[in-house]
């Protein structure tokens, strides 16, 4: 017997419903929130799915349909291509790069899984909910789930976890995620262990998402683990075991028979590291390998449109930023000048490169870092297209009718030296002319990034006039916000500095409400389209491309590839 | 033993001429030079390469790096080798690209020759313990794969067409100092060289000026192996993604910016042509080194 | 007489190839102490504090006087001790050991077809000086070895990989495969590096077996009345095959150590990708001995041809200048 949904939802807002909660479904059901962002965002505050369905209801959408469980093939082992090849060692709190992120969580679990697109889902948590301001985060840990060697998850696993990748003595890959956010002490077991609470720094309405496979470091680990363990096998939850890792060439992982989540349907994962994109496509084609892990339309065109090929993507924000120099120091002064900065960024045709680098699995990028695809996003902000006249015009005002020369530096790195070119030809049309500088990713990251006469230190990616830098996937759009635009930003490759912008953003950050959110990511989004320090042509889809046989994976956009356990081979 | 000292093609270091002979059998050799066919072959291929080296983009169909939205088309009419992922045309880029190898590699040979034939004299001349020395020296150089000490260098001083000239450069000197002092062995003992010293001349004029004439012969060969073998170390560099920076129509960088499209057999037109082109020009640049042996050693 | 001259000979060759090692491993420890950047400070990131850097770097040793760091290093290597590699924080012993072995698998299939083939090419090349078969032969080799081997290799795996599908595109074989299923995983880039030697290798048979066909010592031979498979067989072919052994000797060092490109083509752990991946890391203890390795090798090779060319070719003289 059915009860009308909107009885039950005014009973949810009144007995059980969050202040933030109950704005969220007052923001859908008055429109300002869509369907999909609605239940994106109604996963982060974990808003329960009871909840959820009877605002659906009261919308008048149908719930959300549970995913049907069909019989699926099980046995046999597949075999994945990871490229490119770790390039740090195993060591989940030390992860900075795909190799080592796609192989750790083969094995591993997070608190929460982010999911295809973007929304959250349990994992060793199974229901998680803030405070009324978003300063107190409460999990609920799956209980009953046992580590490969036999021990039980517990609550002082979880903390011992956030304490080596908060904690700056570490020294982990995660400490710029979480830094402003939490500390390494403020992590407190409740509920007789059941439950762990996180005290945050400030008012954090993403914080889900820090605890997810986003933050990839902050795989789950045994309270007793050591460092230099990992690549051993046995210190993780997930539903296959590491069973041996040797380095530059590959790891074997065998199903995990004490898995929570029950009886994965491979047998196995036999992992490759491949480090040429068109050997790790020709194994595919020629059925040495079932999967590839990361692959690109530019790299390997010959995967896209091919009968023997499945394409796999998910949406998300990995993105390339082109980054102008603003300094009166150096021999460089044009990008001084807005007008030049807005002129280079009306050159780029950008629909015609997201379909020439990438099929169209992508999306075109506004020059700011609130992507169309998060919800917090304000969908009224104009899109910035290609204008020769107008960019002609612009330069002429600022005094370079004639145009300029200037080197872009950046590293051989997927689709970038592309891009690169491409950039160098579209200026060209405004008497822009761009010598280019591709070097290794290891030299372009090379050098200190502080200090010295600048403050920035001597590395390239910090300090040259223009340069391409890759940015991966974030759940929000937070880290990069602060990091790479907000004055004195740690990333700021474009050393832009603007007050208006800084006080949008700290207003964006502590908003909790979509509609107060959006407010203010309008404000700054535009700001960044008047002053325009960074060009952002595109954001495009996390892909992968796998064989016929492969079926039930969902990729996710930072790479990681928990979703193995749910995959088998026809 | 030589086959074992001289890994280039294994002339007759002996083979020195005497002085007073000099000029008639330069003569000699040159007349010798056009009866050969391996030779004319050689130098004319080698010659249609210079002249577009020379010319760039001047009288190519198109501008080698004009991007348009004709992308990947085969070869046509009007694209004689089909056009690349920016759809550039790849015929005025093959015709274009001789430039920079033709700069780099002969730049890299000649720093390679001009240090290794001072090494190999002072090596062979002097002699004793500098000899034996620089030997052990040149022998741990040459100890070491090419490519390897090359990858090295260049990921320490960054790559550009500079470091690649020396770095190759340098790296040369060690088998050219080897050959030049092996014939530098055989001219020691002859009378115009003991002629000198008795003479009272001086080290560096009898080196530079007595030896050194009468060993251009296998110099110029070494020089034309030489060259073959750095137009290749220098495409594998590239390969890599060291050297020289797109957009250039180099050739290397061309096969090397388009090997991935060729996976499914499609697309093979943006490799196979830059790769004759490299093909042909190392082969006709060994067609002259062997006209030049050929000679030299009658 | 001639006995004690070999062995003062061998005695000279082996203190000159010492000798050579030592300079080897200064140039080596030289060139990687050369290269720019802080060990610290590359290995922990920009954004580490250089208070931290200073700890690695006291911790690495790298901070030591450059004499001590070389005396320390040289002593451990000769003890079998590598050190523990910068990026992945395992036994340096461990990487390189895999490497270095699969550097000697590639290399023996190659050699296995390339020494013979090509040995028969060139005799045969120049036992029938100037006529097609030479022709043909030359020709065949002098343009395989004026492609780069990136290209061969790509056109092999297109058509014996993928369109044929008769050999596997990359050349790892999986974990515990039997020795056929190895090769035939190595079989691809084998023939890649085949095709680059081939030419080369012919090209010295040959001309050796020419020089020795006209030799006087065959002139004699045939007037002596022996017929001419006799003369070839025991005399022409005998002596061509030394110089060519030599010189086969002198590219030991490049196909287990400069096969860089190939192995990157192949997806292959070998030596060269391993140097290749230390040297963009700055993994320097990897980088250190690797390249040390791969000299090593060299050397050892060469000084076997050395002797092996010395005590069997009677026309040897020793003790002059080479």
């Amino acid at each position: 017997m059915e009860r009308d949904p909107l009885k039950r939802l005014d009973e949810y807002r009144l007995t059980q419903g969050t202040e933030l909660e109950n704005t969220l479904i007052d923001e859908f059901l008055t429109g300002e929130a869509s369907r999909a962002d609605f239940l994106r965002h109604a996963s982060v505050i974990g808003l329960s799915a009871t909840a959820i369905g009877a605002a659906l209801g009261t919308a008048g959408y149908a719930s959300p349909a549970r995913a049907a469980t069909r019989a699926v093939k099980a046995g046999g082992r597949l075999r994945l291509g990871i490229i490119p090849a770790p390039a740090r060692p195993m060591e989940p709190h030390l992860f900075a790069d795909h190799g080592t992120l796609a192989t750790g969580s083969i094995c591993g679990e997070y608190l929460t899984a982010t999911n295809a697109d973007n929304t959250l889902s349990p994992s060793l948590a199974i229901s998680w909910k803030p405070n009324k301001d978003g300063t107190q985060w409460a999990f609920n840990l799956r209980q009953g789930v046992k580590f490969q060697d036999g021990s039980p998850l517990t609550a002082a696993d979880v903390i011992a976890t956030f304490k080596r990748n908060t904690d700056p003595a570490i020294g982990g890959s995660a400490l710029s995620a979480f830094k402003g956010v939490l500390k390494p002490g403020n992590i407190q077991a409740a509920n007789g262990g059941k439950t762990v609470v996180f005290y945050l720094d400030a008012p954090t309405a993403a914080f889900p998402y820090l605890c997810s496979n986003t933050t990839y470091q902050a795989l789950i680990l045994p309270s007793t683990y050591k460092i230099g363990e990992f690549a051993k096998g046995g210190t993780t939850t997930g539903g296959f075991k590491l069973t041996s890792y040797t380095p530059g060439v590959g790891a074997k992982f065998d199903r995990n028979p004490g898995w929570w989540g029950g009886k994965t349907p491979l047998d196995g994962v036999d992992a490759t590291y491949y480090t040429d994109s068109a050997a790790v496509t020709a194994a595919l084609l020629s059925g040495q390998i079932d999967l590839i892990s990361q692959v690109s339309f530019a790299d390997s065109r010959a995967l896209f449109g091919n009968s023997k090929v499945q394409i796999i993507s998910a949406k998300g924000t990995p993105h390339r930023e082109i980054s102008m120099l603003i300094s009166t120091a150096a021999a460089i002064k044009p990008f001084t000048d807005r007008r030049v900065r807005q002129a280079l960024a009306l050159t780029l045709d950008r629909p015609a490169i997201i379909k020439q680098l990438f099929s169209g699995l992508a999306v075109p990028g506004n020059d700011s870092p609130f992507a169309s695809v998060y919800p917090s996003s304000d969908p009224t902000v104009p899109q910035r297209k290609q204008d020769l006249v107008q960019a002609k015009a612009l330069l002429a005002k600022a005094g370079y009718a004639k145009g300029f020369q200037v080197t872009l530096t950046t590293e051989k790195y997927i689709e970038i030296p592309q891009l690169a070119q491409i950039l160098a030809a579209s200026a060209k049309k405004v008497g822009i002319d761009i010598k280019l500088n591709i070097i290794t990713s290891d030299a372009y990251y090379g050098g200190t990034y502080d200090g010295g006469a600048t403050g920035r230190g001597t590395t390239p990616w910090l300090n040259t006039p223009l340069n391409i830098t890759d940015y991966g996937h974030r759940a929000v759009p937070n880290v990069v916000a602060s990091s790479a635009f907000k004055s004195k930003g740690v990333w700021s490759s474009s050393n832009y500095a603007n007050p208006a912008f800084d006080k949008a953003y700290d207003a964006y950050s502590a908003a909790l409400t979509l509609k107060q959110q959006r407010k203010y990511t309008g404000i700054a989004s535009r700001i960044l389209l008047a002053d325009t320090p960074v060009i952002i042509p595109y954001f495009y889809n996390w892909t992968m491309a796998a064989s016929k046989k492969v079926t039930g994976y969902k990729a996710s956009a930072i790479g990681t590839m928990t979703g193995l356990s749910k995959t088998s081979l026809a | 033993m030589s086959a074992m000292t001289d890994d280039a093609a294994g002339f007759d270091p002996a083979a020195g001429l005497v002085p007073t002979e000099a000029k008639i059998a330069r003569r000699e050799m040159v007349r010798q030079l056009m009866r050969s066919k391996t030779f004319i072959v050689g130098t004319l291929i080698v010659l249609f390469w210079v002249f577009w080296a020379i010319t760039g983009s001047a009288f190519t169909p198109h501008d080698p790096l004009e991007q348009t939205s004709e992308i990947l088309k085969a070869p046509s009419s009007s694209a004689w080798f089909g056009t690349d992922q920016f759809g550039r045309d790849i015929f005025s880029r093959v015709l274009a690209g001789a430039q920079s190898t033709l700069k780099v590699a002969p730049a890299a040979t000649v720093v390679a020759i001009t240090l290794g034939t001072i090494l190999g004299l002072i090596m062979g001349f002097v002699g004793g313990f500098t000899d034996e020395a620089t030997s052990r020296l040149v022998d741990a150089i040459l100890a070491l794969p090419l490519i390897v000490i090359a990858v090295v260098v260049l990921t320490a001083l960054g790559s550009s067409s500079i470091t690649l000239i020396f770095v190759i450069g340098l790296i040369f000197t060690s088998p050219i100092a080897r050959t030049v002092r092996a014939t530098v062995l055989g001219e020691r003992q002859l009378d115009y060289v003991q002629a000198a010293q008795l003479r009272g001349e001086r080290g560096p004029y009898i080196m530079f000026v007595e030896i050194l004439p009468n060993i251009m012969g296998p110099i110029i060969v070494e020089t034309t192996v030489r060259l073959g073998y750095a137009i290749f170390a220098i495409a594998g560099l590239t390969f890599l993604g060291f050297g020289v920076q797109p957009p250039s129509p180099d050739w290397s960088l061309q096969i090397s910016e388009n090997y991935t499209l060729l996976s499914a057999g499609t697309y093979w037109w943006t490799v196979v042509f830059a790769c004759l082109a490299i093909t042909t020009l190392v082969i006709a640049v060994n067609l002259v080194a062997d006209g030049l042996q050929q000679v030299v050693d009658e | 007489m001639r006995e004690a001259r070999i062995y003062r000979f061998l005695l000279k060759r082996f203190v000159y190839a010492l000798i050579t090692l030592f300079i080897l491993s200064v140039l080596v420890f030289g060139a990687s102490t050369f290269l720019p950047g802080d060990v610290g400070r590359n290995v922990l990131g920009g954004f580490a504090s250089q208070q931290d850097v200073d700890i690695f770097n006291h911790a690495a040793g790298t901070d030591r006087p450059l004499v001590t760091q070389y005396v320390d290093w040289v002593t451990h290597f000769v003890q079998g001790d590598l050190g523990t590699s910068f990026q992945y924080k395992v036994a340096v012993s461990s990487l390189l050991g895999p490497s270095f072995t699969n550097s000697l698998k590639l290399a023996a299939v190659a050699f296995i077809i390339l020494v013979p083939l090509s040995i028969l090419g060139g005799a045969i090349a120049g036992l029938r000086r100037n006529s097609l078969t030479d022709r043909v032969i030359t020709v065949t080799g002098v343009s395989f070895t004026a492609i780069p081997e990136f290209v061969t290799a790509i056109a092999f795996i297109l058509l014996f990989g993928l369109w044929l599908g008769w050999l596997p595109v990359t050349a790892a074989a999986p974990e515990g495969a039997n020795i056929l299923t190895q090769v035939k995983y190595l079989l691809l880039p084998a023939f890649a590096l085949v095709a680059v030697e081939f030419g080369y290798i012919a090209r010295i048979t040959r001309s050796s077996i020419v020089e020795n066909v006209d030799a006087d010592y065959t002139r004699t031979a045939y007037l002596k009345g022996l017929k001419k498979k006799d003369v070839i067989g025991r005399h022409v072919l005998r002596n061509s095959l030394l110089p060519t052994i030599a010189v086969v000797a002198t590219q030991v060092g490049y196909l287990i150590g400069g096969l860089l490109v190939i192995e990157k083509i192949f997806n292959y752990n070998g030596i060269g990708l391993r140097i290749f991946t230390a040297a963009e890391n700055k993994d320097y203890p990897v980088l250190q001995s690797g390249v040390m390795l791969v000299g090593i090798v060299y050397l050892v090779a060469t000084l076997t041809a050395d002797i092996l060319y010395s005590v069997f070719n009677p026309r040897i003289r020793f003790g002059g200048d080479e």
